[in-house]
């Protein structure tokens, strides 16, 4: 790119020598604008991670490196329950991201400009928003004198108050709707890729609209549902505000595991230890998403 | 037109009558207008309602508020410590989205330009914090800050706010300048202008509105940040997402929705410079 610059650099010199001279320097130079920030990293994230994982596989009284933490941890009940627990919240609320993102995701390629817009500005304003102030709404929308429970019992819908705040539920709901941003914009991505003249053929060619969407439309955005299913996965898993807040302490996740021996119990072992065994989960699901998606590209799926 | 891909697997055995299909397309558009409008409203309800909620006249929080008046607001004039803890986060947010800006603009040069071995896992290696849950950031970054017998002051929770939000930095000035066409520069540079004048004349202009964009995504990250903060802010160094969460989980203080909109207003601005720079519909590509 920056190549055919040289020469003129060196205008008065038409040796090649001197202008591969040139280039190298050059080439010297922009190597070194990245070692601030990659230096800056090495010590304030890679240091403290190495620290995370150090602290993980020692233990007092015993030499060298050991896998204690993780025993102890992978064979109590409860520290599994809450693994399972994390787990399958992640999975309800990535399917219920990818139930309410796909037709809006949809709807966004076949829209003109000012819909296009105002869905934008709908998902990236709840994306930059403070996850405290979400959480907060949640709980006014979810309370007992909430929204929901003044509509139930204005319309007659129930008779009382439905618990919905600080429990597994309401999390749910929250988190559904914290995650659905990260879900809609690989999406819309995705789907912009689409030649929507393809779905209008099989319509053409005698499919029901529903079965060009289906046979069509769905299986070329599977790259697309991969890259937001993961995104959501990893980052419900490792939510920890909207669980805290809306869900009270009602129960356990895997980051109110970790911050509640980090900073309560002060066992910085058992959060280490925690933290990597959640990070491994996150990473296992991220890399065999990346898997699953390298196939629906080059699979039956693809055109 | 392209050549049809779904009849190939659609059976033969489905003949669509024409009332059939005119009835199953109105239903299928009516499905995913419904769908999606739920989806938009899903999306848009929770701010809304906090913005709403906080101009109530009520005694605590509700929704629909009782009455309107802004006495919420009124009241966080006369709060301390959030005056003070707002402007702690303030310069907290600042010095990080300085430095990460000066990192960040310069890494990108090199990742983008550069023709250099290892160029895509260095900049997976910059992009890595993004991926990496904050919760377990803010664990490691005690523990770092710990062991080397650093005292929980500002100055730390600004470096642990940099490392977090530099690669939105990274991200979307590298897009920029992958985006900006080198024959201006060369053009530039064969009209004579030095390296340092073709940089400030010709490319800064030019990325100014990515780095900006990534500049106020950095900023909002950072101001907004809870969990880095919850293990780095001793007692004495509090950030406004403490406090308000303190406010909402134990003081149970209706002036926290007053926050709440304050701070949804930052973002709608940040939503709105992003769109005013380089247009919602390339922010999503970023």
């Amino acid at each position: 790119m920056d190549r055919p610059l040289e020469p003129r650099d060196q205008s008065l010199s038409t040796s090649g020598a001197r202008a591969r001279r040139a280039v190298w320097s050059r080439q010297l130079r922009l190597w070194q604008l990245v070692l601030p920030a990659t230096l800056f990293l090495v010590v304030y994230f890679v240091v403290p991670l190495g620290m995370l994982f150090y602290f993980s596989v020692r233990a007092p009284g015993v030499s060298g490196v050991t896998l204690v933490h993780f025993r102890k941890l992978l064979t109590d009940t409860f520290f599994l329950q809450t693994l399972g627990l994390s787990v399958r919240l992640s999975l309800e609320v990535t399917a219920v991201a990818l139930v309410l993102g796909f037709p809006l995701a949809y709807l966004y390629t076949r829209l003109g400009p000012v819909w296009r817009l105002a869905i934008l500005f709908v998902t990236l304003l709840p994306l930059l928003t403070s996850a405290v102030v979400r959480s907060f709404a949640w709980i006014v929308i979810l309370g007992k004198h909430g929204l929901i429970n003044t509509v139930f019992i204005g319309t007659g819908l129930t008779d009382g108050p439905v618990k919905l705040l600080f429990t597994l539920d309401g999390v749910r709901i929250a988190l559904a709707q914290v995650q659905l941003p990260f879900m809609l914009l690989p999406l819309i991505n995705a789907m912009e890729q689409l030649d929507p003249s393809l779905e209008q053929a099989a319509v053409s060619l005698g499919a029901s609209q529903a079965r060009a969407f289906f046979k069509v439309t769905v299986p070329l955005s599977a790259p697309g549902v991969v890259a937001g299913a993961i995104l959501s996965f990893a980052l419900t898993i490792s939510a920890f505000i909207t669980p805290v807040m809306v869900g009270g302490g009602s129960f356990n996740v895997m980051p109110t595991l970790i911050y509640q021996s980090a900073i309560v119990t002060l066992d910085w072992s058992t959060a280490s230890t925690t933290a990597l065994i959640l990070l491994v989960v996150a990473l296992a699901v991220v890399w065999g998403g990346m898997t699953l998606g390298r196939r629906f590209r080059y699979g039956p799926g693809s055109v | 037109m392209a050549q049809p891909a779904a009849p190939r697997d659609a059976p033969p055995s489905v003949p669509a009558g024409r009332l059939g299909g005119r009835v199953g397309h109105v239903t299928f558009w009516v499905t995913m207008w419904a769908l999606a409008l739920v989806g938009l409203l899903y999306l848009l309800l929770p701010t809304l309602i906090i913005v709403v909620a906080s101009f109530t006249a009520g005694e605590y929080i509700t929704f629909p508020p009782q009455g309107l008046s802004l006495r919420w607001f009124a009241r966080l004039m006369a709060l301390e410590e959030v005056r003070v803890s707002a402007w702690r986060s303030l310069i907290v947010a600042t010095a990080a989205t300085a430095v990460a800006v000066v990192l960040g603009v310069a890494a990108a040069f090199p990742l983008v330009r550069g023709r250099f071995a290892g160029r895509e896992a260095l900049n997976a290696f910059l992009m890595s914090p993004l991926i990496l849950p904050s919760l377990v950031y803010g664990l490691a970054a005690l523990m770092f800050v710990s062991a080397i017998g650093l005292p929980l002051s500002v100055p730390v929770l600004v470096l642990s706010h940099v490392a977090i939000i530099v690669p939105y930095v990274i991200r979307t000035t590298a897009a920029s300048l992958a985006l900006l066409d080198p024959h201006l520069e060369e053009a530039a540079r064969s009209l004579g202008a030095n390296a340092w004048k073709t940089f400030l004349r010709v490319i800064l202009p030019n990325l100014l509105p990515g780095i900006a964009t990534g500049a106020a995504f950095a900023f909002i990250s950072s101001f907004d940040n809870l969990t880095v903060s919850l293990f780095l802010a001793g007692p004495r160094v509090e950030t406004l997402p403490i406090r308000l969460f303190a406010m909402i989980n134990f003081d149970f203080d209706p002036a926290a929705a007053a926050i709440s909109a304050v701070l949804v207003l930052i973002t709608f601005a940040v939503v709105l410079l992003a769109h005013w720079a380089v247009g919602l519909t390339r922010v999503i590509r970023l």
